[in-house]
């Protein structure tokens, strides 16, 4: 058995130790979620200390046949570009269970949700089958869906359906797109679904969908426009690119903060690299002809999520609007094609995920102690509590793209790669960055910085606890390492990365 | 990387902060001790190069630099580059921070983030060295946010306190403003050279036939922007940065508002090194602006507004720390003008004294507020004969700072002065031509005033005030010899035109030396007089009514005693246009979120979530059974 369909589903056996321990035995479902999800964890770091990242072909793969009516395969394999993100998904699903620690309704339910969310993102990153990572993506909607709309907050249920409807909608087109594939492809191959086989015929001009009534043409756009469309527009919710991106605060705020660790952490990623797997991957030919689209899309979604978020009364909404600024870079940086660019957007992905997962945890232990989120209910509280004052620091120095830090480095990747191509634009984007320190550095200031709040006290919050230090050393650690490392990520990025580009620079 | 020495003063003083921070914090002596000893190594180091340097002329220089990262056509080099420039920089930031450091133990006895203080300062000296050792703009860029930060942290050191913290932001977000054009200027240097280092890019430079290949064409050729257009819209923007760290207008507010950091900090930071990082930064990049008259021009007209705007501020403030600031602002704006008058070796000269003198100063002051616990002159007085180690070390820096000779400050502002009549091109430019002269009679009114109304007359302080200890007022002593021996005392005009050789750029303009003729000196006494004698009437010996003048001059007090208006025009920025700007965002987002588009699914969800709630038999396994139904069917039906 490959280590990554090890990795993917080693989870599923804590979902079903969990389903047979007695309703009473909170401390034991806690403890084999945080087993179930260690494992992965382990397994994931030697993918990566096994990983080689001298070739941009698909590794560990597996290929087993699935549906052979349909064609449909298991075929796992991962790239420069879904490896990191399989450690990272593994990482923080490990950091979530002990974040989830204090939740006390629920628990089975909450932690065996938990590990089903991990077995659909993995599943997602490593399928290289198109039916399968279908599948996998839906299976990752629903646990989501009900960790939301049943341990969220006081309007969890609004905020659940809505990021159920909007996932869904984009869903439904990228389904539409699936099927559209399969009815061009199946008469070329045997397998149809397969992402690899796919993207040579596409590549190749041989799969055009000119086999299709019409030759696929409809309202005067060739096939695999439409194509591209369905796809980008079902990741581009996911990420979320402005205007879609409105059911992220509401699930941010209702969400709970492991919750939205791992919303914030790794789903809008599954968008990002939806776009660099596929729009980007899939469709070479295609990208460049919506390349200032995408462009103009990031640019806003950077400006647009700044501001927005300076004008934010609640610290998570602030955080989550930050989330729809930084993620805009990803989609500045690929859209420009070129290395420096994609390799951007590439590690900007992951940086945001160890940024922005840093800042839900900071965000959740003030909401633990002082039970709301208004930033103008808090100041001072780094008198009572340094140490967390320090860790936030460093998570909103990473998260304000200051040099030693991860963020930076991607950011700065971008917007050297984008210059090249969009240099009005990627001008603007720099003023972003203007946007973020203030209103990441007037957040700081307001709620930890000045004379203390009388409200709070060294009883009432109390600094870190051990197991809070837990979940955050870890991303802090990561924030530096890959600030002041970056060739660890962009050695493994690298040659996957290059063949992104070539792809669409042949075209 | 093999490690040589230029590295260790590098990371020298990182492995301190690194060590502090990560648990050596509990032990105060040893913090310090070690943030100390980095500091000093590098002196140390640095000094040994000096003969070779000297010797060498214009020549010498030691590099090396490491791959830090590469992606696809990309690499960015992490580098040094010490050269006369840069190793008269070293000897500043590792000399005079080191006797700050010393002080610095003094002053901050007792304080409960002594530890903490340490660290920070350890960590600035590693970001400032980043500045000075760069060989490349990627580098230097890296190491200017780290410096921000530093700054921000020591800035905001006390940070229960409204004022520290608000300041500390006030200052990262000004540089950061900066640091906005400055980005955009190393893209597009980038873009147009195809390298980050300073050598390759100064050697593409020197091509006149590069210089007019079009950078851009836009409509197949009609318009065209020729690569020495576009140098020059790209150095004027990389000026954006000189202006936020050196704090030149309009982008000076945070300088002032930065003294709410513990002393020892504003006088290393906030005089002597860190807002020198700009000057140093035009001296370094000076091939840029070179080929370009309007990037010089910009350069020295703002340095010379900055100049006498400050100077006129400072003279109505009271403030002991604030007088100081405003007096640097102005000073660094000669620094600037220099630069822009094609006196860069004269720049770094006038950086160099003036680091001396207004560090000793800084620290003077420091000593006064320790002793009597305000900053405020107006409860101070006559505090001469208590301290009078602070008062004369303070009196002489006084005295290099307002250019009286035989000083150093006479030696370097005089420089500068020379300058300002000796360029043809600006003739007819009353910026250039007149107030620099004003703002030196200027600054010898201020800095008289401070003078006389701090440690003369009768006191006006409250309980018993004592002179500092050894470990202050050791390093205020050696300052303030520097001071002095920075002038001819030490060095012989031969000196002094070796240190010019070695800190000019390559292509600089003549070199205009200074002479110690009947001429110049009367100038400068009567320019001194002119400053001084005034404020001694009024505040020494009382003979005008200060409020007499105030009444007197009541728009132009206000105007200067507002600061100009300029940091309210900010406030009114920040609040009426940047805020309600935010807001009208979150409008958007607001009717985005709940008018258009939820309304329109509201009913969808209300429809589906009716249907739905049925299947909510809260099973996980249910769901995914029924989902994967429904792909089937939906698969099905397409076929």
């Amino acid at each position: 058995m490959s280590l990554l369909t090890l990795i993917t589903f080693f989870p599923l056996l804590g979902v079903a130790v969990i389903l047979f321990l007695p309703r009473e035995s909170k401390e034991a479902a806690r403890t084999v979620a945080a087993a179930a999800t260690a494992i992965p964890l382990i397994l994931a770091t030697m993918l990566w200390v096994q990983f080689d990242s001298t070739t941009s072909a698909y590794q560990f793969v597996e290929r087993l046949p699935w549906i052979a009516s349909l064609g449909v395969e298991y075929h796992v394999g991962i790239d420069g570009l879904s490896m990191p993100l399989v450690w990272l998904t593994s990482l923080l699903l490990f950091l979530a269970v002990f974040a989830s620690w204090k939740i006390e309704t629920g628990v089975k339910g909450y932690m065996m949700l938990l590990c089903l969310l991990e077995v659909g993102i993995n599943g997602v990153f490593c399928s290289l089958d198109l039916f399968q990572f279908y599948v996998f993506w839906e299976i990752m909607l629903l646990p989501m869906y009900f960790l939301i709309g049943i341990w969220g907050g006081k309007r969890r249920e609004y905020a659940a359906i809505k990021f159920f409807l909007y996932t869904l909608a984009g869903s439904v087109l990228m389904l539409l797109g699936v099927v559209a594939l399969y009815l061009a492809a199946s008469p070329m191959t045997a397998t149809p679904f397969s992402i690899p086989e796919l993207s040579g015929m596409i590549a190749s001009g041989a799969l055009d969908g000119s086999n299709l009534p019409n030759g696929g043409v409809l309202f005067g756009w060739p096939f695999l426009k439409w194509i591209f469309v369905f796809f980008f527009i079902g990741f581009a919710i996911k990420v979320p690119v402005v205007p879609f991106h409105t059911w992220l605060p509401d699930a941010h705020v209702e969400a709970p903060t492991a919750i939205s660790v791992v919303l914030a952490g790794i789903l809008l990623k599954l968008g990002t690299y939806g776009i660099l797997r596929f729009n980007i991957g899939m469709f070479p030919n295609t990208a460049p002809e919506f390349a200032t689209i995408g462009a103009a899309l990031g640019l806003i979604g950077i400006i647009y999520g700044a501001c927005v978020a300076m004008a934010q009364t609640d610290f998570k909404r602030l955080v989550a609007y930050s989330s729809v600024s930084h993620m805009g870079y990803v989609l500045l940086g690929a859209a420009a094609f070129t290395t420096a660019g994609m390799n951007g957007a590439a590690m900007q992905m992951f940086t945001h995920g160890t940024s922005s997962a840093l800042l839900f945890l900071i965000v959740g232990v003030a909401y633990d102690r002082a039970h709301h989120r208004e930033i103008e209910g808090f100041g001072g509280l780094g008198s009572i509590a340094p140490v967390y004052l320090g860790i936030t620091t460093i998570g909103m120095f990473a998260a304000l793209g200051l040099p030693g830090m991860s963020g930076f480095v991607s950011e700065a990747l971008t917007l050297f790669g984008a210059w090249q191509v969009y240099p009005v634009m990627t001008s603007l984007a720099v003023l972003g960055i203007v946007i973020t320190a203030a209103f990441i550095l007037w957040a700081l200031q307001r709620v930890f910085l000045g004379p203390l709040n009388e409200k709070y006290t060294k009883e009432n919050f109390a600094d870190l606890s051990g197991r809070e230090l837990f979940t955050m050393v870890p991303l802090a650690f990561l924030c530096i390492l890959f600030g002041v490392m970056p060739s660890i990520l962009l050695d493994v990025l690298g040659p996957t990365v290059d063949r992104l580009v070539a792809l669409v620079g042949l075209a | 990387m093999t490690l040589t020495s230029p590295w260790i003063i590098l990371f020298a003083p990182l492995v301190a902060a690194f060590l502090i921070g990560l648990g050596l914090h509990r032990h105060k002596r040893l913090s310090a001790g070690l943030a100390l000893a980095a500091v000093w190594t590098g002196f140390g180091i640095a000094a040994s190069y000096l003969p070779e340097a000297l010797a060498g002329e214009g020549a010498w220089s030691l590099t090396g630099a490491i791959t830090w990262l590469r992606a696809g056509d990309i690499t960015f080099e992490y580098g040094y580059l010490v050269d006369g420039l840069s190793l008269i920089m070293l000897l500043v930031v590792c000399g005079v921070g080191g006797l700050i450091h010393v002080y610095a133990t003094g002053y901050m006895k007792g304080d409960g983030g002594y530890a903490r203080f340490f660290g920070c300062l350890a960590l600035f000296v590693f970001s400032m060295l980043g500045i000075v050792l760069a060989d490349n703009f990627f580098q230097i860029f890296i190491h200017w946010e780290l410096v921000g930060v530093s700054s921000y942290l020591l800035i905001g050191f006390y940070y229960r306190k409204d004022s520290a913290a608000a300041a500390a932001n006030k200052a990262f977000l000004t540089n950061r403003v900066g640091d906005f054009g400055f980005m955009i200027g190393i893209l597009m240097l980038f873009f147009a050279t195809g390298t980050a280092n300073f050598g390759e890019m100064s050697v593409v430079l020197q091509s006149s036939e590069y210089l007019t290949q079009p950078a851009f064409s836009v409509g197949g050729g009609t318009w065209v922007l020729t690569n020495e257009h576009f140098l020059w819209i790209s150095s004027a923007l990389i000026f954006m940065g000189v202006m936020g760290k050196s704090a030149q207008f309009p982008l000076h507010v945070w300088l002032p508002d930065a003294m709410e950091g513990p002393t020892p900090v504003s006088a290393l930071i906030h005089a002597a090194t860190m807002v020198a990082a700009g000057v140093f930064l035009l001296a370094r990049v000076f091939f840029l602006y070179l080929p370009s008259e309007t990037a010089m021009s910009i350069i020295a007209h703002i340095g010379a507004f900055t100049a006498f705007f400050a100077a006129t501020i400072a003279t109505t403030q009271f403030d002991i720390k604030r007088i100081l600031a405003f007096s640097t602002l102005s000073q660094l704006g000669y620094m600037v003008m220099a630069v822009g008058l094609n006196g860069t070796d004269v720049a770094m000269y006038h950086l160099t004294t003036h680091a001396f003198f207004k560090a000793c100063l800084f620290l003077g002051a420091g000593s006064v507020i320790h002793a009597v616990h305000t900053n405020d002159m107006r409860e101070m007085g006559g505090l001469r004969k208590i301290m009078p180690g602070t008062f004369w070390t303070f009196l002489i820096s006084t005295l290099a700072l307002c250019g009286l000779p035989p000083l150093s400050g006479f030696w370097s502002k005089d420089g500068i002065l020379h300058l300002t009549h000796a360029a043809p091109a600006y003739a007819d430019s009353f910026l250039i031509t007149v107030l620099p002269t004003l703002t030196a009679v200027l600054t010898c009114y201020y800095m008289t005033r401070m003078v006389v109304v701090t440690f003369l007359g009768k006191p006006r302080y409250h309980g018993h005030p004592h002179e500092s200890p050894a470990s202050m007022v050791a390093p205020m002593v050696v300052l303030s010899v520097l001071a002095v021996a920075a002038g001819p005392l030490l060095f012989t005009e031969n000196v002094i035109e070796t240190f010019r050789t070695i800190t000019r750029p390559t292509g600089s303009g003549p070199f205009l030396p200074v002479h110690g003729d009947v001429a110049t000196v009367g100038i400068a006494l009567a320019i001194f007089a002119a400053g001084a004698i005034p404020a001694y009437l009024v505040f020494g010996l009382k003979l005008i009514d200060p409020a007499t003048i105030k009444r007197a001059i009541r728009p132009v007090h206000a105007l200067f005693d507002n600061r100009w208006y300029v940091d309210d025009f900010y406030e009114w920025l920040v609040r009426a246009v940047q805020q309600n700007f935010a807001r009208l965002c979150n409008a958007i987002d607001q009717v985005l979120i709940i008018g258009v588009v939820v309304n329109g699914t509201a009913w969808v969800a209300r429809a589906g979530g009716a249907v739905l709630s049925r299947y909510q038999t809260g099973s996980a396994r249910n769901y995914v059974l029924l989902f994967l139904a429904g792909v089937a069917a939906l698969l099905a039906l397409n076929l």
